[in-house]
């Protein structure tokens, strides 16, 4: 089953086509307090895409947002959000997953920042 | 009360954050911290009477728009297109990133925006002027404030005509 295997760096929630939570495995953190409105009300990026996501079908490739940095709803770090439509006993809730790669991209984030920073520098540089 | 999406782009080091932390947050750090992929957060304003919410992206910058996620811009109303007065780079790719944009994003208004203006003289500012592709729609000062605000009420009018 979908929730039956935890895995600490994934959770799997699952929404209803309005943006209400159905269930979710809580492996990164806790929706005990999202579960009274939409998820929207913690999650702007997800109120902003969740037109599109609703429009989804079953067969339609899974929608994916890399690297995003956010400190709502519990999530503090970078973390790579997808979003596909499922069958489970035979009603299509919207899958949301989201992965945690906070380790993985705070190297990433590192090694962008030093190199950003010297191709500023050299540029500011040119024009003295 | 109207509810959109507004992306921030443009290439790395232009004051995208710096403007999405000034409206958002009224704050400005002097320190450039880079943002390796999207940040998104939503503010809501009155604009004629009429209620707005922002829903802005500020996203990764990079030298050329085509490198942008193209799920990063699904269900945009609004793109702030920004460059740093200060470096030629930024702007030299503006034909190509707005033709790119209106491609990706078919009916969005568009703001063009020169960002750090405290760091050019009015003499400088009309030397870029003549060199960049279009005159930027708004010019900005994230660290003073100066213009942030109008900025958005810019593109709160804009969304609201749109929506009529």
């Amino acid at each position: 089953m979908l929730f039956n295997k935890k895995q600490k760096d994934r959770q799997l929630i699952l929404l209803d086509e309005n943006g209400f939570l159905l269930a979710s495995c809580d492996s990164i953190f806790s929706t005990k307090n999202l579960r009274r409105e939409p998820v929207f009300k913690d999650f702007p990026l997800v109120e902003s895409i969740f037109p599109k996501v609703i429009t989804m079908g079953l067969s339609d490739p899974k929608l994916r947002f890399s690297k995003i940095e956010t400190t709502f709803g519990g999530l503090n770090g970078f973390y790579d959000f997808t979003f596909m439509r499922t069958d489970i006993d035979h009603r299509n809730p919207i899958l949301w997953t989201i992965l945690d790669y906070t380790r993985l991209y705070e190297d990433y984030y590192r090694s962008q920042q030093e190199r950003q920073e010297l191709a500023i520098a050299k540029e500011l540089l040119r024009k003295v | 009360m109207i509810k959109r999406k507004v992306i921030l782009t443009g290439s790395f080091g232009v004051g995208k954050t710096s403007l999405f932390n000034r409206f958002v947050y009224s704050k400005f750090d002097e320190k450039y911290l880079t943002t390796i992929g999207v940040k998104v957060d939503k503010k809501s304003m009155t604009v004629e009477g009429k209620e707005v919410t922002l829903l802005l992206w500020d996203i990764a910058g990079e030298i050329s728009q085509d490198k942008v996620p193209n799920s990063y811009f699904l269900e945009s109303s609004a793109i702030i297109y920004v460059f740093d007065l200060t470096r030629p780079s930024t702007y030299a790719n503006m034909e190509f990133d707005l033709n790119h944009l209106n491609e990706k994003v078919p009916g969005a208004i568009v703001k063009v925006v020169g960002n750090k203006r405290d760091l050019v003289s009015d003499e400088e500012l009309q030397t870029i002027m003549q060199e960049v592709h279009q005159m930027p729609d708004i010019v900005t000062s994230a660290k003073t404030g100066d213009n942030v605000e109008q900025l958005f009420i810019d593109i709160a009018k804009s969304l609201i005509v749109d929506a009529i």
